[in-house]
């Protein structure tokens, strides 16, 4: 389990990462979404201990970072860092001596997944190559944790459905497992949990189903003019346009849906919403996206 | 951990040590083509050789030296993301480096008694083992301290030490320049002569019949532990800075 509470990284004016607090229960897979510049790099960097934060704590499994944390952590940064001059053998082969848990039959397996020439230069490699070994490099010693940054981009679509599979299969044996991507879809497959960033903050953070549940809306059309809404909670967002309404039902879509039938409404539906409306919802900074 | 640093400094050797046979080839083939015969006259103190052969550990300190800066520019997160401390993993770092240049250092001395030989020079080598030990000890702590001083000044700024170890060869040299010049005002003078004491350049130089000639007012053995003590110190510091950087 990952617990972020009140975690805090400035550089100089600008508040980088303000106050996040995030839980990732063990075994969950939780996407962690956000414009560019939102913090979420940052915010990985704070919880690796490569930045130090300026407030707030971090813990894995309870325990504080420390260098024993790294036997049970695999990470992916944004960028992949590899030894331009080794080969995807002798970077297999620091993995084994730096990580008492190296499986090498899981190594084996990945190497073989990916396609990989172990006898090539990292240097050599292609962009999704070199993603794909720094995945490699994360996953040989089977971690509980993951954390994860872009860590599909510049591969093929066929290796980031690949990719995805690796982390559910992952998250399925117990691994936690906290992943930055831009890429909605991505995360709307293999994360059951989401967390969103907005200028350092964390705006938007829970299970996935129960966001969407929790922001369906109903829209309801009348014969004329729009009645009276009464019974309906008076804190719910409603838009009027013309005689229709769209009322955002938090959480409470089917009893709204009702409530519109007995005011009349000659139309009701219920839309459900994706993680991309909820995640373009939550970083709207008026109307910029 | 270690495992990227012996690889590099394997490399290294690698190179160093057989552009030194290319020499050592060079030199038999230009010798034997020609009249193939020497003198033998005079004497070589073998002191000279252990003397001369520190050019190989600097040459040594100042290609490993940059190792620490490489790998905070490239694969921090790689390297911070093993289960060892990180000034644990720095200090490996800085105890194989400092293998490579004791290795060097060999390589050069066993070379130049082999060019000696194949100058069929070999019988006028005398050995003096006091001063043997004397300069072998001030030119290996001198390379030390070289590697120190590179180490300390590259360990926050990523990927700038082998700029930082190229220029050395220039600063160093300079500033033991400076230290004999007598055109400036005295407080300036000042200035550079306390530089000077971190400057390996100026706490080498041999002890002559004539007395002290380096910068340094110390014996032998006092320069010996000067190098090493400034050197273990530094090489401290840039493990700890190294170490406790943010990426």
């Amino acid at each position: 389990m990952i617990a972020i509470s009140g975690l805090t990284k400035r550089f100089g004016d600008v508040l980088a990462v303000d106050d996040v607090s995030l839980e990732v229960p063990e075994g969950s897979v939780c996407g962690l979404l956000g414009r560019n510049g939102a913090g979420k790099t940052t915010a990985f960097k704070c919880l690796l201990g490569f930045a130090r934060a300026d407030a707030g704590e971090v813990r894995f499994d309870g325990a504080p970072l420390g260098a024993h944390t790294f036997a049970k952590l695999g990470y992916v940064p944004e960028r992949p860092e590899l030894y331009r001059w080794l080969t995807v053998a002798q970077h297999i082969e620091y993995a084994r001596r730096s990580q008492p848990a190296f499986d090498a039959a899981r190594a084996k397996e990945l190497v073989a997944t990916f396609r990989l020439n172990e006898r090539k230069k990292a240097g050599k490699l292609s962009k999704g190559q070199q993603t794909a070994l720094a995945l490699i490099l994360a996953l040989v010693h089977r971690p509980k944790v993951l954390i994860l940054d872009e860590p599909a981009s510049g591969l093929d679509p066929v290796m980031q459905r690949v990719v995805l599979d690796i982390l559910v299969d992952a998250a399925t044996s117990g691994a936690t497992i906290l992943i930055s991507s831009h890429q909605i879809g991505q995360i709307d497959r293999a994360a059951d949990r989401v967390a969103i960033m907005r200028d350092g903050k964390v705006v938007v953070a829970g299970v996935i189903d129960d966001l969407r549940e929790a922001s369906r809306v109903v829209e309801a059309t009348f014969a004329g003019d729009v009645p009276e809404l009464t019974g309906l909670d008076p804190a719910m967002r409603i838009e009027r346009v013309g005689t229709s309404v769209r009322a955002h039902a938090n959480g409470r879509a089917d009893a709204v849906a009702a409530r519109f039938g007995a005011l009349g409404a000659v139309g009701v539906r219920v839309v459900d919403r994706s993680l991309e409306d909820l995640f373009l919802d939550a970083v709207d900074d008026g109307g910029n996206h | 951990m270690e495992y990227v640093e012996i690889l590099r400094t394997r490399r290294i050797l690698i190179w160093y040590t057989a552009i030194i046979v290319a020499g050592l080839v060079i030199t038999a083939i230009s010798f034997y083509a020609g009249h193939g015969h020497n003198g033998n006259s005079g004497n070589l103190p073998f002191s000279m050789l252990a003397a001369g052969a520190g050019i190989g550990a600097l040459l040594i300190a100042t290609l490993v030296a940059p190792g620490l800066s490489a790998e905070a520019a490239n694969t921090t997160a790689l390297i911070w993301t093993r289960p060892a401390p990180r000034d644990e993993v720095a200090a490996r770092f800085v105890g194989i480096d400092v293998a490579a240049i004791v290795i060097g250092y060999v390589i050069l001395l066993v070379a130049m008694v082999t060019g000696v030989a194949i100058l069929g020079a070999f019988p006028i080598i005398t050995f003096d083992a006091p001063a043997v030990l004397r300069s072998a000890s001030l030119a290996v702590g001198g390379a030390l301290m070289w590697y120190a001083v590179i180490s300390v000044a590259a360990a926050r700024l990523p990927g700038r030490g082998a700029l930082i170890a190229g220029l050395a060869w220039g600063v160093f040299p300079i500033l033991a320049g400076l230290y004999h010049a007598h055109s400036f005002p005295i407080w300036l003078h000042d200035v550079i002569y306390a530089l000077n004491f971190l400057n390996p350049m100026a706490w080498l130089g041999g002890t002559t019949p004539q007395g002290n000639s380096s910068i340094i007012p110390l014996s032998v053995w006092g320069r010996v532990l000067g190098e090493c003590a400034i050197a273990v110190a530094l090489a401290v510091a840039s493990v700890r800075l190294w170490s406790t950087r943010e990426a």
